[in-house]
Order: structure tokens, then C-alpha cells, then sequence
């Protein structure tokens, strides 16, 4: 019987799950830590002393979720330069309502635009710089997306810029810029 | 080196300062330039390097090697940039480079950092072109020479331009070194308007100024010149005329023999002028000379002789031919005749003179032998005397000459002797003291009294010594003794003030004041009454006595002798040595000695030569006696023998 739980839920994972470009995460689990070193107020953003990474996930990436802390934790370890450095992935619903902000910044996977719409206004609230997988959940509000064409490129959502966030000037010259579309 | 005048030194100094000016701008621009240059470029490089440096760091941290490699594609675009090379730790990362060979460049590197972070991820270098740099200097350069050649022709444009302002200066000057005030010229330029025209301007005024200047300066020189013409002819009148009498003087006489050379000359002396002088006044006395001369005018009337006053009472006669002595004696025979029968009025009295004549004849020496003649005639009291070679003056000279010799060789030789003659009382005949007389030693031992050659020591510098010698000597030797001695002194010893303090000075050393007696002769002290006034008094108030010596010897003067407070009178030889022939004699000595008792004077009798003299002088009441009777002037005497 357990053996038949365990199948239909991992039949269930595999048959609902979003698919996930594997070249694609493990760019961005490279770039996505460097560009939070690239925050010049990043000491503001310490939660308990560490930077704390959220990797969101809506309920069936939870695999692809910890793939990534994987690749992040194999890249980098538990510092991030001279910070203490920790990814935990988390459920979207569970972000959502979360009565208290744990991150400083969230790393999205794919989900539903409802969601992706309330996690928009979540992070707006908690000015969360957030990455995301795919570029065209930047029109959301989220703020970096990397995407692969010719070559890695790092988008950049103009509009979910605010004065809270304040990144080294040389990466305006190589991000693409970007609106909410 | 240059002509100095000013235009060449203002043309030399300008170009001077213009070139040397433009020379160190020149260099300091150039070396200025450069480095900017040189500075620029590496800035330039600087700033590339610098602006890439950030974007490469983030891409070198992103790992976006392909941002790399487009950022280092674009950079060696740069026709500049050589080659870029990003090393990583030690090992070259990304290197792009140009296949040009360019050995003149330089090398900018800079650390590449992580962003928002002091670590360094690496190097980035790049190889910079001088190429540009040295293109840049080139350009300088060539717009720096074309410059530098505008700028000369611009300085030579100039100092030509400076030449034609000054020369006009030039002009002037030229034409003013030939200027003279007689050749009038138009100055250039007055025309002008600017500064030359007006120095040409104030140069033609002056010219004018100066010309008017001139003519009259002739016309005042010419009347000047009228003038000194006048007062020189007056000048010349005075310097051959006699103002008095206006008759030619002793330069016009010189200058007519000179003339002449050879003729005869009469000088005519009116004796005993100088008592006319006295007696009358000086003012009758050149009316006298005035109405002489007159006289001697109307008498001669022509111009041979002509007649010349000579000095104050000296008048000369020359003919400017040579007469014969006969002519001359029979002319000077008449003369003298028609002179003696001229009279003179003075406040209605008649007042003759007499006249003693000089004359010589045929003689280069005319005036000097006319004067020894009549110096001849007036010491034999003859009316006239001519000039003969037979009056021996020349061998007189010759004697004066010789005694002159003796006299300074006996001082050098210490020849010179006091001898002392006795003065013994009449009363009771006993020794009253020493006169010490003046002797000269030969050669041959032997003494020579001083009427030999006392007058021409007088007239030589030796007298003085003379007097000196005798003085000393004689109070030296009765410094020892307690006898009075006198001494002759002549009013020149006394006229002398170095000869006065000698012998004051010798008195104090030999301290003989209360023995010493200074015989001063009668006529000498009327003479200088005055000087020999004050002599006196001096010597009394130190004790000396005073004696007059050869009283009664001329016009004895008894108001004079009066005025002197003197103690002796030493009665003159020549009334003692004939008194017992000759009364008058006796008469005059009477009266001398009468005279002396009343004013309590001693008296002294000399040439006491025989018993018989003594005995009348002794009874005459003389008081003291001396002569060869009582004892012959002697270098010793009875002193040292009983010593």
C-alpha cells in the first residue's frame, strides 16, 4: 500500500509538474547569488545575519526546487563571499501566507498568474528582489529574470525598480531592460 | 659693434627683445605642448581603461565571457589601442591584439575589481599608440613654425616700418651736424604733423632765433672790439707814458734804445728831492717835478733829445745817435747852467734846485753806465760825470765778490773773532769794561777789521750770521766775568726780528742782562726812531743799558736823544782824535758832555790815542775813556790773565 502512495503521488508530481530547462536553471543558479552580491544594500537586507534565499515553488516543482538549492549550495556552499548563505525552498501558498517575511530575496518558478500576481504584491510589500525563471513572469512585477538565447541574458524589470533597491551602476549597462507588458 | 645712434640702438634693442622673446616662447611652449600632449594621451588611455574596467569586472564575476570578449573587440577598434589583455590571478583570461608594428606606445593597466567590492578578480592592460600623440605634436609643430614665420615677417614688416619713422630723425640730426649759424637752411619736415614736424618746426624758430641772436652779437663784438682798440691805446699810453708829467717813462725809454741801439743817454737826479718832499709837502713836490719837466720841454723842444721821467726825481735825455764826449760834456755844461738859473714859486717863495747828472755815450749798455756815473758823480759831489771804462767798477765788483768768498768761508771755518778794546774811567783811571769789536781771521792769521767788509756783508745774506757770531762769542766770554762789555748793533740787526729773538734768547742763557751794553750809531736810530723806540724799551726793562754810539759824528739831535732813555753817549771818534788841534771840536764835545751831566747820561770818548787827548777829555768831565792810549782791541784780555 505504501508503495502504491508513494507511486501515485510521484505519478502525480511527474504527471502535473512544470518543466523546467536544465541548462537554463543551473545559469541561473550560477548568476542569480552573484547578482545578490551585486546589491549595494545588501547588509540591510541580512535576516539574522545570513542572507536567506527563498526558492518559490508552487506544490508539484517542489523537486525542481530542491535541485536547485542543490546546484546553488554545490556552486557556492554555505557562504555567499563573506555572509552566511542558506536557500530554503517554499511553497507558494505557504509564502502567501506568511504573517512574517523570512527572505530577502525569492527566486520563482513557474506557477498560475493568480498567484504569481499575489506573490507580485507579497514581495512589492516586503521589497524582495526577486528572480525569476521564466522572463516573462517579469511582467508580474519580479525584478531579474536570466535568460538563455545567443549567450546568458540577465533581463531586468525597469518598472519593479524603486528606490529601495540600489544595485552596482555597472549592471545597468548590461542588463536588458524591461517593462510589467 | 653698431653705430650707436638711437634709432639703431631702438631697432637693435626691439628686434633683440622680439626674437629672444619669441625664441623662449618657443621653447617653453613646445616643451609645454609635449607634455600635454603626451598627458592627454595617456588620459585618454586612462579613461578608457577605467570606463571598461567596472563592466569587464562585473562580466569577468557574471561569467559572462562573451560581454568579454565584445567588450575587448570593441576596444581594440580603437586605432590607438595596440592590444588588451585581461589576465585572471596569473594566467592571461582574454588577450586581443593588432598585428602593427608600433615600438612607440605605452602600456595602461588597472586592477580589475569585483563589483561592489575591493576584490580583485584581475588585471586588465592595454597597449596604447604614441602614434597619435606623435601626430598631434607634428600638427603643433607645423602650425607652431608657420607661426613662428608670421610672426618674423610680421617684426620685420615692423622694424622697417620703425626705420622709415625714425629716419626723418636721422635727417634732422644729419642736416644739424652740418648746421652753422651763417648758412641759413630749411629744416625737412616741418610740413608734418606728428612730433618730427613740430621739432622741425621749434628747429626752423631757433635757426631764427638764433640768427637774430648772431647779428646782433657781431654788432656788440664789433663795438667791443671799438672799445678794447681804445682802451688798449690808453693801456699802451699809460704802461710808456709818466701820469705826472706825461713825459715817456723808463719802458719807453728801454724801448726807444732797444730801437735804436746805439746813441747817448743823459739822467738827470734833482738832489735832495726828498727834502723838498719833506719840507714842503709832496703835493709842491710834484709840482716841482711837473714845472721841471715843463721847463725841460720848453728847453729842448724837439724830439732829440727826447726827455723821459725816469722815477720820482730821475729824469734822462736820449739822443738816438751816438754823440761824441765832447758834444755830451758841452751839452750837460749848458744844461746844468740853464737848470741852475730855474726857479720855482711855492706861496710866493723862490725855490731853486740843483741837479746831478749821469751820462754815457756810443754803448749796447747806456742806461747802466749813465747810472754807475751818475752814482760816481753824486758820491764825489761833482755836478756831472760821463762814463768811462776807467772807473773801475768792474774791478770793485770783482773785490765785492772775493770779500763775499772770505766772509762765508771765515763763518764756515769759524773764523769770526771777537776783540775786546778797554774802557778805563777818567776819574781815577781804573778798568771800566770791554767794547767788543768784530774781527775777521785770515787765512794768514791775521785780523781784519770790519771797515774791510762789514757794508758788503750787509748787502749779503751773511750779516745776520755775523752779527750771531759776535754775539754769542762776546756774551759766552763775560758770562765768566764781572765786567761790563758793549756791543755794536746796526738797525738791521735791530729790524730783524730773528736776529732780536737770538739775542734775547742768548742773554737768557748767558744771563749777562746787568753787564751787557748795546752801542746802537746816532743816525741809524733817527732814522727808525720808531723801531729803535721800542727796541730800547725792551732791552731796559730787562736790565740792559743802551749806549748811542758816534754821537756829534752828524746833525746831533738832542730832542731825539731826549726821547731815548739811554745811559751813554760815546762822543764820535772824529771830534776826540783832532780836540787838541781843533776847538770847535772842544766846543762840541763840551756841549755833548754839559748836555749828558744834566740828563745824568755817562759819556764815553774814543780814539783816545795819546795823554794829551786824555788829558783835555778828562778835564772836559768825560767819565769814561778809550783808544789806543788806554789798550788796542786785543783777543784776550787782562781778565783771563789775572784769572
Amino acid at each position: 500500500m505504501k508503495r502504491v502512495l508513494i507511486f501515485i503521488f510521484l505519478t502525480k508530481i511527474f504527471l502535473f509538474a512544470y518543466s523546467y530547462d536544465d541548462f537554463l536553471l543551473k545559469t541561473q543558479a550560477k548568476i542569480y547569488p552573484k547578482l545578490i552580491l551585486l546589491d549595494k544594500k545588501i547588509d540591510k537586507k541580512l535576516i539574522k545575519g545570513k542572507i536567506q534565499v527563498g526558492i518559490v515553488y508552487d506544490d508539484d516543482d517542489l523537486f525542481t526546487a530542491l535541485s536547485i538549492k542543490n546546484l546553488i549550495k554545490t556552486l557556492y556552499g554555505e557562504r555567499l563571499d563573506d555572509y552566511s548563505f542558506k536557500v530554503i525552498p517554499i511553497d507558494m501558498l505557504n509564502i502567501l501566507n506568511e504573517k512574517a517575511n523570512n527572505f530577502s530575496y525569492l527566486y520563482i518558478l513557474k506557477s498560475v498568474p493568480d498567484r504569481l500576481k499575489m506573490l507580485s504584491i507579497y514581495v512589492k510589500r516586503y521589497k524582495i528582489v526577486t528572480f525569476t525563471y521564466d522572463k516573462n513572469d517579469l511582467q508580474y512585477g519580479f525584478l531579474f529574470s536570466v535568460n538563455l538565447e545567443k549567450k546568458p541574458i540577465i533581463y531586468m524589470n525597469g518598472e519593479a525598480l524603486s528606490k529601495d533597491f540600489e544595485f552596482v551602476p555597472s549592471l545597468f549597462r548590461i542588463v536588458r531592460l524591461i517593462g510589467n507588458v | 659693434m653698431f653705430k650707436t645712434s638711437l634709432s639703431n640702438r631702438i631697432l637693435t634693442y626691439f628686434f633683440l627683445i622680439t626674437f629672444s622673446i619669441i625664441l623662449a616662447a618657443y621653447i617653453v611652449l613646445e616643451s609645454i605642448t609635449k607634455r600635454t600632449f603626451y598627458e592627454t594621451e595617456l588620459e585618454k588611455a586612462k579613461l578608457i581603461v577605467k570606463t571598461v574596467t567596472p563592466l569587464i569586472g562585473l562580466d569577468l564575476f557574471l561569467g559572462l565571457e562573451d560581454n568579454i570578449d565584445n567588450i575587448l573587440n570593441e576596444l581594440i577598434k580603437n586605432e590607438n589601442i595596440l592590444a588588451v589583455t585581461v589576465t585572471k590571478g596569473k594566467k592571461v583570461f582574454k588577450k586581443v591584439s593588432k598585428n602593427i608594428a608600433d615600438s612607440d606606445s605605452f602600456i595602461v593597466s588597472k586592477d580589475i575589481l569585483r563589483p561592489n567590492s575591493d576584490k580583485v578578480l584581475g588585471k586588465i592592460e592595454i597597449l596604447y599608440s604614441s602614434h597619435h600623440y606623435k601626430k598631434l605634436v607634428e600638427k603643433y609643430k607645423r602650425a607652431l613654425y608657420v607661426f613662428l614665420i608670421i610672426l618674423l615677417i610680421f617684426i620685420l614688416m615692423f622694424g622697417y616700418y620703425l626705420n622709415i619713422l625714425i629716419k626723418p630723425l636721422k635727417n634732422i640730426a644729419k642736416d644739424l651736424e652740418d648746421y652753422e649759424p651763417k648758412n641759413i637752411k630749411k629744416f625737412r619736415y616741418s610740413e608734418k604733423n606728428d612730433e618730427i614736424g613740430a621739432i622741425s618746426k621749434a628747429l626752423n624758430k631757433m635757426q631764427n632765433k638764433i640768427v637774430e641772436y648772431s647779428k646782433r652779437l657781431e654788432n656788440v663784438n664789433k663795438i667791443l672790439e671799438k672799445k678794447v682798440e681804445i682802451k688798449t691805446k690808453e693801456l699802451k699810453e699809460q704802461l710808456y707814458v709818466d701820469a705826472l708829467t706825461k713825459l715817456p717813462n723808463r719802458f719807453s725809454l728801454i724801448k726807444d734804445m732797444k730801437k735804436f741801439k746805439k746813441g747817448s743817454l743823459i739822467i738827470i737826479n734833482i738832489d735832495d728831492f726828498k727834502q723838498i718832499n719833506d719840507f714842503f709837502g709832496h703835493e709842491t713836490g710834484d709840482k716841482i717835478l711837473k714845472g721841471f719837466a715843463n721847463r725841460l720841454r720848453h728847453l729842448i723842444k724837439t724830439d732829440f733829445p727826447k726827455i723821459y721821467r725816469l722815477s720820482g726825481d730821475e729824469f734822462a735825455l736820449f739822443f738816438n745817435k751816438s754823440m761824441s764826449k765832447g758834444d755830451l760834456e758841452y751839452f750837460i755844461d749848458i744844461l746844468l747852467q740853464k737848470i741852475e738859473n730855474m726857479t720855482f714859486l711855492h706861496n710866493e717863495n723862490e725855490l731853486n734846485i740843483r741837479v746831478t747828472v749821469g751820462a754815457s755815450t756810443d754803448s749796447l749798455s747806456l742806461l747802466e753806465e749813465a747810472d754807475i756815473a751818475l752814482k760816481l758823480a753824486r758820491k764825489e759831489s761833482v755836478p756831472y760825470k760821463i762814463y768811462d771804462k776807467d772807473f773801475n767798477i768792474e774791478k770793485q765788483y770783482k773785490e765785492n765778490m772775493e770779500w763775499v768768498k772770505k766772509i762765508k768761508k771765515a763763518i764756515d771755518k769759524d773764523r769770526i773773532e771777537p776783540y775786546f778794546q778797554p774802557i778805563y774811567t777818567t776819574k781815577d783811571f781804573k778798568l771800566k769794561g770791554y767794547e767788543c769789536l768784530m774781527r775777521l781771521i785770515d787765512e794768514d792769521g791775521k785780523a781784519i777789521t770790519p771797515n774791510f767788509f762789514l757794508d758788503i756783508a750787509k748787502k749779503s745774506r751773511y750779516y745776520t750770521y755775523l752779527t750771531r757770531i759776535m754775539f754769542e762769542k762776546s756774551c759766552r766770554y763775560f758770562s765768566k766775568f764781572d765786567k761790563t762789555f758793549s756791543i755794536n748793533l746796526s738797525i738791521e740787526d735791530i729790524l730783524n726780528q730773528k736776529t732780536v729773538d737770538f739775542i734775547k734768547e742768548t742773554l737768557d742763557r748767558y744771563d749777562v742782562y746787568n753787564k751787557i751794553i748795546f752801542e746802537i750809531v746816532e743816525s741809524e736810530g733817527i732814522e727808525n726812531f720808531e723801531e729803535v723806540s721800542i727796541f730800547i724799551k725792551d732791552m731796559k726793562r730787562r736790565g740792559v743799558k743802551i749806549a748811542i754810539d758816534d754821537f756829534g759824528s752828524g746833525y746831533s739831535n738832542f730832542e731825539y736823544l731826549a726821547k731815548l732813555t739811554i745811559d751813554y753817549i760815546k762822543i764820535d771818534g772824529t771830534l776826540i782824535k783832532n780836540i787838541d788841534q781843533n776847538r770847535d771840536s772842544r766846543v762840541v764835545v763840551e756841549t755833548i758832555v754839559d748836555y749828558a751831566q744834566k740828563k745824568n747820561i755817562k759819556t764815553i770818548a774814543e780814539f783816545v790815542t795819546d795823554k794829551k787827548i786824555f788829558e783835555i777829555v778828562k778835564d772836559i768831565g768825560v767819565d769814561f775813556v778809550q783808544g789806543y792810549y788806554i789798550g788796542k782791541p786785543s783777543p784776550k784780555t787782562s781778565l783771563d790773565i789775572n784769572r
